[in-house]
């Protein structure tokens, strides 16, 4: 394998060698090379597999269109699939393997799949292995063995991802002469620019050009213009950054590639970042990507792109073969010849289906001694044990449908071909714009613009470079002056255009033999789509374009069909015999090229930043005192305070009986809490509870329950009332926010009227409930402003004083059923108040507790948790509540509760279970049955909410919603287990724990 | 050194000193915690002419009826919040104006909330302070959109914050902070991480603002 590195020229570092690895294999290359152009200079031809034939494949591109060259980059955790060779950047060490091809490249097993092509045509899984369902599974593993690309890391990638979020005036997407000339007029009327490139070089076409601007070469050009970009404060570069995806209100999506390039960067920058951009005006520049042409196995590697040729030549200095020749349908290519001569490689010829191409170009071959068969075709190719050997030319008719005569063929390494160009109005689509098909360049451009965009240059179907300039700078004075900036001088750079492509279009080269007996013709190289299963859709009744996408697999992939997808929908719309724009597009969807799933999640993941954690004020105290916590909604609660090794069940059992028995403390600060103010509070509140508070008195508190307007139980908490019209309302904890936004939904949507405030005071207290027969006598020790007797502080009040000298709202209130107070004071005073109380609490032996025992310490006082008991499906009769719900006023909810479902006797009602054996805890969610039968199916009667083993009662309890379960009191219900064992427990009042109540009036 | 267990800060718990250098070889970014003594959740209607009036004459300050706007003065702030709602923070440990308000409001159909406590301060500045903050939050916080007297309630890393610029002299910009007290670590952390490139280290010195 000799080199093919041309003796100068190129935007490559001949100072700076760099090796690098394919498919183990060691090769040289330099810095400003791809990894493709690496290859292709150590005369690498073969760089994989086809996806289904498993014939080999070259390069076809030299950029994001590329459908061939995939490869696996990297090993390990940061190995990426399935990147174009067109796209990696060299850099020393690269290592990187073909994704087809088993055993290996050179010798695929699988290419057997060519041989039987004839049997695997388009639908072929779907047709063959429907039958038998069973066997699904083992073929899926024998057909994704054979048709898999490359490999998903299994380790986790350790590299970083990040986003930002950036706002600019003009956004310019695409680096070309166009874009360039766009940002540079945006940039200098001092709007804030940004200008996204999806290469490591800004420059797009400029960079494989010859062309002169200006008089100067066209590279002295570009860097004067980056440079001069470069400078500006207003203006950012982005290179390697592709924008991937434009939705709306010109919100749109960069995906920047940062260290892919480089080795051993370390893990502080990011490798990828993802731009999230609101721009004011976008320009979109995006350029144009050239087209193949479908003739008989045209997918010998050596048959390039004419651009690819010709980038491959000028920006890297490869000459990507010895011997070449041209195939066309528009005037484009002729440059391809002249570089390729110029690169010293033997041109055997242009074959050109037109009939009669232009006196210029002609003249201009003759000069350079390249013979033109123009209305000729390529019927077919030979292939060599590097690729493409030969071409074989026929004459086609005056109409192009048809060969007259076989005229021999020409040797060639390399065929650089052309049919026409595709603009890449992916954006515009994106943005809501529409496609509109231009006859006379048979290419689709971008019609009206929906969003504040405009393309412009070759995406706008503009091929001609000054054209492109003198179009950028339109662009770019057009953005400006909508963005509101005095718009610059400049002065526009002119370039000697040759006139017209000229183009003539050839969808399907006819290679003189009956349709599916010669050479497979490839519309869409990735997917191994051929024009023959193309016309196999439309035989088998297929007219949607969209369908016959995903029939054939046409413009699916890693390239979306850049390169093919044209000339499919043209050749279905021969076969429908309709015209082009009359078959349209597939739709054109985000992303315009492959976007990693670490680019898309960014930093939000773990558990650190996946979700906001919240924490209380004694959060450290928790943490340091060695709890075990509990995500309830957003916060962190301490579940339980194991001691020693203690078990979860022990610590629960110690810490209930702990305040059964002397004093509890729990950290309540998590509860939501809104001040209620304004002269209709009492009024409001009466609306939202479905019990009355006109005559709750001063520094008295209640219990309410809200419900949807469905009648259904919502949330629950105590209010309170501080003053004449100023209440004080608990909310659950996960339903604070959701609470607070009912509130003012009700308010500023039906009752403006009303006069009341909501404030939200959640973080604004720190509370800490004390529980239990001890706990008035430590309070009396820290409290000495308030009198705390029965008879002065009864249940369900509240008290305003101060305790060890921090000022304190203490509420009389209990969850557990205990004597019990929940002292809030200062968020910033949590910490010292919750260290005072263990302090003093000391010879009572407080113990902390948290959820787990909360949950069970109420489950035996038979208190419901929203959420937990309930599940938006049940009625507080379904509760056993109907004493809360007034019968007189009116609230949410109040109508549905008047349904003749909501009365039914079989509805699902809250009970208590008491297992048989009384040390077996039911299964929370466990479902019940009246028989403990095996005759399945078995009607179900209900299910367990909640469940735990009371070491107070020394039995387990539980709750469960059973239904007509009120009238069932005794009876006997049985919990089938997923061993298959039957629990049999008996139906009973839900509250366990002191139901006379007694202990409230201590 | 670590600030546990004090009282106001909300930087408990995380070290203070793991500042680190970004690529740069410098702290990018910089936070403060900024102490502010009294936070006053005000609810009122503002083309009540007396409520007006009747905040005046308590703070000094007109209070901004122009939306996402602030008005600051001798360490007082008003941050508008709502066509009825407005945040006071008073920086002066001296003065508190809480009971001032409802004496000088009394009859009107307002609110004034005390939220001290229950809110966290803090600075994030620096040459990269845009950059960091960029990270998380969707506004345009250049100063030619998010300008002296603007604040604005966004979300931040996915907890609702209110973000005020404070310029000073030298031009530097200063954003400062309000979040959720239960928010503050979780924001920090979060900022933090953010600034992984461009370095970042605490202050202490409590200088942030103009007012």
């Amino acid at each position: 394998m000799s080199s093919q590195r041309l003796p100068s020229g190129g935007r490559i570092n001949r100072g700076r060698p760099l090796e690098f690895f394919f498919n183990g294999r060691r090769y040289e290359g330099f810095e400003g090379d791809t990894l493709a152009s690496g290859l292709l200079a150590n005369g690498i031809r073969l760089f994989g597999r086809s996806f289904k034939y498993h014939r080999p494949r070259g390069l076809f591109g030299s950029g994001s269109e590329e459908p061939n060259a995939l490869v696996q980059l990297g090993e390990g955790a940061s190995t990426i699939p399935n990147l174009k060779a067109t796209q990696v950047e060299l850099f020393d060490g690269l290592s990187a393997r073909t994704v087809v091809g088993w055993p290996s490249l050179e010798i695929d097993l699988y290419a057997i799949n060519n041989r039987i092509g004839r049997l695997l045509p388009a639908g072929f899984y779907y047709k063959t292995f429907m039958r038998p369902r069973f066997l699904w599974d083992w073929y899926e593993g024998r057909i994704r063995h054979a048709a898999g690309l490359g490999f998903a890391p299994t380790e986790p990638d350790s590299a970083r991802y990040d986003k930002r979020n950036a706002h600019c005036d003009v956004l310019v997407v695409g680096a070309g002469p166009t874009g360039l000339m766009a940002a540079l007029v945006a940039g200098r009327s001092g709007a804030r620019v940004i200008v996204a490139d999806e290469q490591a070089e800004m420059g797009g076409d400029l960079l494989s050009s010859t062309q002169h601007v200006s008089g100067a070469c066209p590279w002295m050009f570009l860097d004067n213009l980056v440079k001069e970009l470069s400078l500006m404060d207003n203006v950012m570069l982005l290179p390697r950054s592709t924008v991937s995806g434009y939705y709306d209100y010109n919100f749109l999506v960069i995906n920047q590639r940062r260290t892919d390039h480089q080795a051993g960067i370390g893990d502080i920058v990011s490798r990828e970042r993802n731009w999230r951009v609101r721009a004011r005006q976008v320009v979109l520049a995006t350029g144009a990507i050239e087209r193949g042409l479908v003739f008989a196995d045209n997918d010998r590697p050596g048959i390039m792109l004419s651009s690819a040729v010709r980038t491959y030549i000028n920006r890297y200095a490869v000459r990507p073969g010895r011997t070449g020749a041209v195939f066309t349908n528009n005037d484009s290519a002729y440059q391809t010849a002249v570089e390729m001569h110029g690169a010293g490689m033997e041109v055997k010829g242009v074959i050109d289906v037109r009939q009669r191409p232009s006196q210029e170009r002609l003249l201009q071959m003759d000069t350079l001694g390249i013979p033109v068969y123009s209305g000729h075709g390529v019927g077919g190719t030979r292939s060599g044990r590097q690729g493409l050997r030969a071409v074989e030319l026929c004459r086609l008719s005056a109409d192009g449908r048809d060969v007259l005569t076989q005229k021999g063929s020409l040797d060639c390494q390399v065929l650089a071909i052309s049919g026409g160009w595709n603009p890449a109005i992916h954006l515009h689509c994106q943005s809501g714009g529409r496609p509109k098909y231009d006859d006379d360049q048979a290419c689709f451009v971008p019609d009206k613009s929906v969003q504040s965009e405009r393309s412009a240059g070759s995406a706008l179907g503009i091929f001609q470079l000054g054209n492109c300039l003198s179009d950028g700078v339109d662009a770019g004075v057009h953005a400006v002056r909508e963005t509101g900036y005095a718009c610059a001088h400049i002065d526009i750079p002119y370039a000697s255009d040759r006139t017209g492509s000229a183009i003539e279009p050839m969808w399907n080269v006819p290679d003189g033999v009956l349709p599916g007996r010669g050479g497979k013709k490839f519309v869409d190289y990735q997917n191994d789509t051929t024009a023959a299963d193309i016309a196999l859709a439309a035989r088998e009744g297929y007219r949607s374009i969209e369908h016959v996408k995903r029939y054939t697999a046409l413009g699916f992939g890693t390239d979306q069909g850049k390169t093919g997808n044209i000339n499919g929908l043209a050749i279905l719309a021969q076969h429908l015999g309709q015209s082009i724009p009359a078959t349209g597009t597939t739709t054109f969807r985000p992303n315009y090229t492959p976007v990693t799933f670490g680019a898309i999640a960014g930093r939000e993941l773990g558990t650190v930043f996946f979700d906001p954690v919240r924490k209380t004020p004694m959060h450290d105290w928790h943490v340091a005192h060695g709890a075990v916590f509990e995500d309830v909604g957003q916060w962190k609660r301490p579940w339980y305070y194991p001691k020693g090794g203690e078990t979860m069940e022990s610590a629960v059992r110690r810490e209930c009986l702990a305040t059964r028995k002397s004093i509890g403390l729990l950290d309540a600060s998590t509860l939501g809490k809104i001040e209620v103010r304004g002269r209709d509070s009492a009024e409001f509140l009466n609306r939202i509870y479905t019990n009355a508070w006109s005559k709750l008195e001063i520094n008295r508190c209640r219990y309410g329950l809200m419900l949807g307007e469905d009648g259904m139980v919502m949330d629950d908490g105590v209010s309170s009332r501080l003053g004449d019209n100023h209440y004080y309302m608990t909310t659950t904890t996960g339903g604070a926010a959701h609470v607070l936004g009912w509130l003012e939904r009700w308010h500023q949507t039906e009752w403006p009227e009303l006069e009341v405030f909501f404030t939200s005071v959640t973080d604004r207290w720190a509370v800490a409930s004390i529980a239990g027969p001890n706990s008035r006598s430590l309070l009396d020790r820290l409290c000495s402003d308030i009198d705390l007797s029965a008879g002065a502080f009864p249940f369900m009040s509240l008290r305003e004083g101060s305790v060890a000298g921090i000022s304190a709202r203490l509420f009389r209130i209990s969850f557990s059923g205990e004597l019990a107070f929940e002292i809030n004071v200062s968020a910033d005073d949590g910490v010292a108040l919750w260290e005072l109380l263990m302090e003093a609490g000391g010879e009572y032996g407080i113990t902390p507790y948290g959820t787990e025992t909360m949950h069970v310490l109420r489950a035996e006082k038979g208190y419901v948790i929203v959420g937990q008991d309930t599940d938006g499906s049940v009625t507080p009769a379904d509760l056993g509540m109907d004493w809360i719900v007034s019968k007189t006023k009116d609230f949410i909810g109040k109508r549905s509760l008047a349904r003749s479902d909501m009365l039914r006797d079989s509805r699902k009602q809250l009970v208590g279970l008491v297992t048989e054996q009384p040390e077996t805890v039911l299964p929370e969610g466990t479902q019940l049955v009246n028989e403990p039968s095996t005759d399945y199916p078995v009607p179900m009667t209900g299910h367990v909410t909640s469940s735990y083993y009371s070491s107070t009662l020394g039995h387990s309890i539980a709750l469960a919603l059973i239904k007509g379960g009120h009238t069932r009191m005794g009876a006997s219900v049985y919990a089938p287990t997923l061993d298959g064992q039957c629990i049999k427990a008996i139906i009973s009042s839900p509250v366990f724990y002191d139901p006379e109540n007694k202990l409230h009036k201590t | 050194m670590t600030i546990s267990g004090s009282k106001h800060s909300q930087f408990v718990g995380i070290d203070l000193d793991a500042s680190f250098k970004g690529i740069a070889g410098d702290y990018g970014v910089w936070f403060n915690e900024i102490s502010v003594t009294e936070f006053v959740n005000l609810r009122g209607d503002s083309t009540h002419s007396g409520f007006l009036t009747g905040v005046q004459r308590v703070t000094g300050v007109e209070l901004p009826v122009i939306p996402n706007t602030v008005v600051r003065s001798g360490g007082l702030s008003c941050h508008w919040l709502g066509p009825d709602e407005w945040l006071m923070t008073v920086k002066k440990p001296e003065v508190s104006i809480m009971q001032d308000l409802e004496d000088s409001l009394s009859g009107l159909h307002i609110a004034v909330t005390d939220l001290t406590g229950g809110q966290s301060l803090f600075g994030v500045g620096g040459r990269q302070s845009r950059d960091v903050l960029s990270a998380a939050c969707t506004l345009d916080l250049h100063a030619d959109a998010f300008a002296q007297g603007s604040c604005a309630q966004t979300i931040l890393a996915h907890s609702n914050v209110l973000i005020t610029p404070a310029f000073q002299s030298s031009g530097d910009c200063v954003f400062e902070v309000l979040v959720r007290r239960s928010y503050a670590d979780h924001l920090i952390r979060w900022l933090m991480d953010a600034a992984h490139e461009d370095g970042f280290e605490f202050r202490l010195d409590d200088n942030s603002g103009l007012d």
